[in-house]
């Protein structure tokens, strides 16, 4: 009896799973979501619901791994335009080295008072992201500001009277030049901690570090999503692994309880008519 | 502009610093403690996780960035720090090319896939 009763529900629950399990592979999400409504208030196919939700608990583990994946494959996209970049930087430093002479490009020629150019904004988001991005100063002055500060054209024979007014007016801004050339600017481009007029070199140098640095904030970025997205992966595993462990206990148990049914079944009086006559071994358990 | 930012700060060797420095990450702050370290062969690698360590204790610092075989030598330190902020980089340097088994980022990534991670 319990034997047949426990077919009856495998076959119930195998043609169930044909509808839940297998159109979520062909339908849209909502439409198998649907599905899975209707069938809710039958009885039978409770078993069903828990498939599903096993279902959606490993695609969403799926969903989880390809993000991964696919962060960790941009991370090394970006590391290695990084290195590329740093590596082509050193290139050129040492061309500029070779035309300035050794000596004229190390840490010894660093400035004695040194600010940042570049600053990174930090963004914390809701989800636990952090995002890195590079902002740098634009208010640099370059190297190659040679030449006559004033734009436009100028008049080289000026009345007498103006130049007589202007005299006193130039001391004073003479004096002022010197104390402002006096002064070391420590914002100043570190182009000319290594001289005023330095190769084109030392130039594309600075240029890919710069690019470096761009691109070291978005790696950092990455490094973190990456390291955060490795959480998530690994507490939905962790989820579906506990959720599997507490179907096999449910399972078990109900299998245990049928098992316990059927021997009840068996030892009853009133179904002992049901038992074939030569079976004296049974009727005596 | 760079005061409301944080900095990015560099271990490296004298190349890599320079290298940096010309991009314009370098800073002296008021007590005159530069953000960048230059490890020659004399420096001990007791300064430079002296280094590291204050870098990671300092508030105005968002990424850190260190060449790879310095940061073999500090391994244990760079792997005791879980926080995303400040962000360790490893990078390459003249000598030693970036071997990506050697990250730490990269090999919690690739622990990921385990035995110990699916019990």
């Amino acid at each position: 009896m319990g034997r047949i009763r426990k077919a009856e529900e495998e076959r119930k629950m195998r043609a169930a799973a044909q509808f839940v399990v297998f159109p979520r592979t062909f339908l849209p999400f909502n439409a198998s979501f649907f599905v899975v409504n209707d069938l809710k208030d039958n009885p039978g196919i409770k078993a069903n619901m828990v498939l599903s939700e096993a279902d959606e608990s490993s695609a969403s583990v799926d969903e989880k791994l390809l993000l991964f994946m696919e962060q960790l494959q941009i991370l090394e996209e970006k590391r290695a335009a990084v290195n590329s970049l740093i590596e082509h930087g050193w290139f050129s430093m040492s061309k500029a080295r070779y035309s300035m002479g050794n000596k004229q490009v190390c840490a010894l020629q660093y400035a004695s008072d040194i600010e940042p150019l570049v600053c990174v904004h930090v963004r914390s988001h809701d989800s636990g992201e952090v995002e890195f991005c590079t902002e740098s100063g634009d208010d640099v002055r370059s190297v190659e500001n040679i030449g006559p500060q004033e734009e436009g054209i100028r008049r080289r024979n000026k009345p007498k009277d103006v130049v007589a007014e202007k005299e006193g007016g130039d001391e004073v801004g003479s004096e002022k030049a010197t104390v402002k050339k006096n002064e070391q600017d420590p914002r100043q481009d570190p182009l000319r901690w290594f001289g005023i007029l330095v190769p084109q070199s030392l130039k594309q140098a600075q240029a890919a570090f710069k690019q470096a640095i761009e691109l070291s904030a978005e790696v950092a970025t990455l490094q973190t999503s990456v390291l955060k997205s490795r959480q998530e992966l690994k507490d939905g595993l962790r989820q579906k692994q506990t959720r599997r462990t507490q179907r096999q206990q449910t399972s078990r148990h109900q299998l245990m309880s049928e098992r316990g049914a059927e021997l009840r079944d068996v030892n009853t009086p009133a179904c002992a008519h049901w038992l074939p006559a030569s079976s004296p071994s049974l009727h005596r358990c | 502009m760079a005061g409301r930012g944080k900095l990015i700060a560099v271990i490296g060797d004298e190349d890599t610093c320079t290298g940096f420095l010309l991009g314009g990450v370098g800073e002296l702050n008021k007590n005159r403690k530069p953000n960048f370290l230059v490890v020659e062969k004399d420096t001990s690698i007791t300064e430079i996780e002296e280094t590291f360590k204050s870098f990671l204790a300092r508030n105005d610092i968002g990424i850190i960035l260190i060449n790879q075989f310095i940061a073999e030598m500090i391994r244990h330190a760079i792997d005791g720090h879980m926080q995303s902020i400040p962000a360790v980089l490893e990078i390459p340097s003249k000598e030693h090319p970036y071997d990506a088994s050697k990250d730490s980022i990269l090999r919690r990534a690739k622990g990921m896939f385990s035995a110990e991670d699916f019990r």
